[in-house]
């Protein structure tokens, strides 16, 4: 079923379009949900700037490096698509 | 290549192995104590740590396989140091304050404390063949690097290293590894980004050089899952879930690397600067020879590479000038040397805490000191003697590695079960580790290839699935480590402070030794240092000072040296004592001014960290 949907995928992406979704779809389900596990567990101080500070680096850095590599792919395959 | 190098090369080098010992042995004599040496009196900055764990990430095959990957694929070969943003909530929010405020020193005692002896006796011999095998390879790499590139005989390359490693490690410890890499670091960065301004600079200029990639060698990821030996499905479950968790998690050097930074909010800070910032400039640094050798190619490489194995050396001869050479060959050798040096003192430390400690326990600190320093001569000397046993065959060296990668995901999915799951239980952990390990490990069998073929993601079988295996023993261990546990007692919460996520507020609990103070930290600005009678681990403040600091008695303070480029090397950690009625006065006991390297007579900052 895996080889299948991967036929699937690369028949309508290139390598480096569908490689950016899998990447951010498949490691930001990992990502956002262990940081709700961490969060939900009590890891962090929400009264303390610097930890409440934390979380939201850890947001933008995700979404900085999704967007780095999509703007690199972007410039130089153009929009996703075949 | 030795006919290459100038007078002037050979002068680098040898400057730069005589900068590393004197730095190593300048900065060894701040270790007085087991904490030192194993994790530098947990007193540094974050940037120190971020900088000295660059150069110890940075090991002994990047240079030269990150541009033959280069070379072959173009800038995807930065993915391996890019993709590793995923499992940070769990590092920074999980797995780092845990180790940190339970002070855990080694990965066998997580293992002991959370799940049972039997568990982290099984991890211990692992964790042991590894290291040792692993300085092993890092002492034959080195010393193939010298035969290749000075014409050294590779036994006594090995055994120069060796001795040179020692003679900064063996009396300083992590002091010594943690300064000696902040300087490998800069070497590491600034040959490497010379490098790569030399090679625009050969080739024409930048858009001659990026003119001169094929379209294939622009795109970020590799193809989706082909070829065999670098795909993007391999690299994204293999690399950037496992491999990252393996690196961070437990790899015993990155453990008490970041055991030496003074705060976990630092530890936080370091962590996040090296893999947003640092990270990325290291995929660049060591890839960068690769991609200037494929534009080159695209402009009539002087000298066709015979194989692409050479392709770093190669582009190194054409570019650089005598002395700039020799720095790259020095920039080769920090590499090495820095991964090896962390590899020692991981080796020292499991060896004292996991093994020498359980057979001769209740000794004095000193008498463990000299353990640990034993350890570091005894793990060198294996290492020493595991190089021509690589050289004979080098099937050995790639058991050993495909051993390790096989049962790395039981490791990893077992520990951070541990972590996440609170109900997970010791016989769990166990029988996990072991029968998940042993899965993954007679899927080698071509018969058995069937198993994973189904979470292959369409990669071909014929190299034998080098990446995809790691996700069926991560599978593997996940269904067998939740089937065991509802079927076995989970230890009680109580058993397990602080070792756990559910369980992390005791953790803060225990290391401060009562409740934590949760007002925002803030630093003083600098204040005179006195020393008087007072208890050793306290801290006398002035009373105005503890308001704006919102200190209170007991709250653990964190008082350094004012000059903030020494990155914590002249500070302590101590309690708040009773406040005192002197303004902009700290004061202290001798033996703590002692313990924190300071000179009386210069200004020290005090922080609340707890």
């Amino acid at each position: 079923m895996i080889d299948q949907f991967v036929v699937f995928a690369r028949s309508i992406l290139s390598d480096n379009w569908f490689a950016w979704f899998y990447q951010y779809l498949f490691g930001g389900v990992f990502f956002f949900f262990s940081l709700w596990l961490t969060f939900r567990a009590g890891t962090i101080y929400k009264g303390l700037r610097a930890d409440r500070r934390i979380i939201w680096i850890l947001v933008i850095g995700f979404f900085l490096f999704a967007g780095i590599h999509l703007i690199w792919i972007y410039s130089v395959e153009g929009p996703p698509g075949k | 290549m030795s006919d290459s190098l100038h007078t002037l090369d050979y002068t680098v080098i040898v400057l730069y192995f005589a900068a590393i010992v004197a730095c190593g042995i300048y900065f060894g004599r701040y270790t007085k104590s087991t904490a030192d040496f194993f994790f530098g009196g947990q007193r540094f900055v974050w940037w120190l740590i971020a900088a000295s764990c660059i150069a110890t990430l940075v090991g002994s095959y990047s240079f030269i396989n990150y541009s033959d990957l280069g070379y072959d694929s173009g800038l995807a070969s930065m993915t391996y140091y890019t993709n590793d943003w995923f499992i940070m909530p769990l590092f920074l929010l999980g797995w780092f304050p845990i180790i940190y405020f339970n002070r855990i020193s080694t990965i066998p005692e997580y293992f002991e404390r959370r799940f049972d002896r039997r568990t982290r006796f099984m991890v211990l011999i692992l964790i042991v063949l590894y290291l040792v095998g692993y300085i092993g390879m890092n002492l034959q790499t080195i010393a193939v690097v010298l035969n290749r590139v000075i014409g050294m005989p590779i036994m006594i390359g090995a055994v120069v290293v060796a001795i040179i490693s020692l003679a900064y490690m063996h009396s300083g410890g992590q002091m010594s590894v943690l300064m000696t890499d902040l300087f490998q670091s800069m070497i590491l960065f600034v040959a490497g980004i010379g490098i790569f301004i030399l090679g625009i600079n050969h080739v024409g200029g930048w858009d001659a050089f990026w003119n001169g990639l094929p379209a294939t060698h622009k795109v970020p990821f590799p193809q989706f899952n082909e070829p065999a030996n670098f795909h993007f499905i391999g690299t994204f479950w293999g690399d950037a879930l496992s491999g990252t968790v393996a690196f961070f998690f437990i790899n015993q050097g990155i453990i008490l690397r970041f055991l030496s930074v003074k705060s976990v909010h630092d530890g936080r800070k370091a962590m996040i600067v090296m893999v947003l910032v640092l990270m990325p400039i290291a995929a660049i640094v060591v890839s960068n020879g690769g991609w200037v050798g494929k534009a080159m190619e695209t402009y009539g490489w002087p000298e066709a590479p015979e194989k692409a194995k050479s392709v770093f050396i190669m582009v190194m001869k054409i570019i650089t000038q005598p002395g700039v050479f020799g720095l790259v060959v020095a920039a080769l050798l920090a590499a090495l040397m820095s991964t090896l040096d962390t590899l020692i003192n991981a080796v020292s430390a499991v060896g004292v805490n996991d093994i020498w400690k359980t057979i001769v326990p209740g000794k004095d600190d000193k008498y463990y000191l000299h353990a640990a320093r034993l350890a570091a001569v005894g793990a060198t000397l294996l290492g020493v003697v595991l190089v021509p046993i690589f050289e004979l065959d080098d099937q050995i060296y790639t058991a050993h590695s495909k051993f390790f990668t096989t049962i790395l995901p039981s490791l990893i999915v077992v520990l951070l079960m541990g972590v996440l799951w609170a109900r997970f239980t010791p016989t769990a952990a166990f029988w996990a580790l072991l029968l998940g390990s042993l899965l993954t490990l007679v899927t080698h069998h071509k018969s058995l290839y069937f198993l994973i073929e189904p979470l292959a993601h369409g990669v071909p079988a014929d190299k034998g699935y080098i990446y995809m295996r790691g996700l069926f023993g991560t599978l593997v261990t996940v269904v067998l480590g939740v089937g065991i546990t509802f079927c076995s007692k989970p230890r009680p919460k109580e058993d397990i402070p602080g070792l756990c996520i559910a369980t992390l507020s005791d953790g803060m609990r225990i290391f401060k030794g009562g409740e934590p103070n949760r007002s925002e930290p803030k630093t003083s600005s600098p204040l005179q240092l006195r020393t008087d009678s007072v208890d050793t681990d306290r801290v006398l403040l002035p009373v105005e000072l503890m308001e704006e600091l919102s200190i209170q008695e007991g709250d653990l303070i964190y008082v350094s040296d004012a000059r903030k480029w020494l990155g914590g090397l002249r500070s302590v950690h101590l309690k708040a004592g009773v406040p005192h009625q002197e303004t902009g006065v700290v004061i202290l006991h001798d033996e703590a001014v002692d313990r924190a390297n300071f000179s009386v007579d210069l200004p020290v900052t005090v922080e609340k960290l707890l």
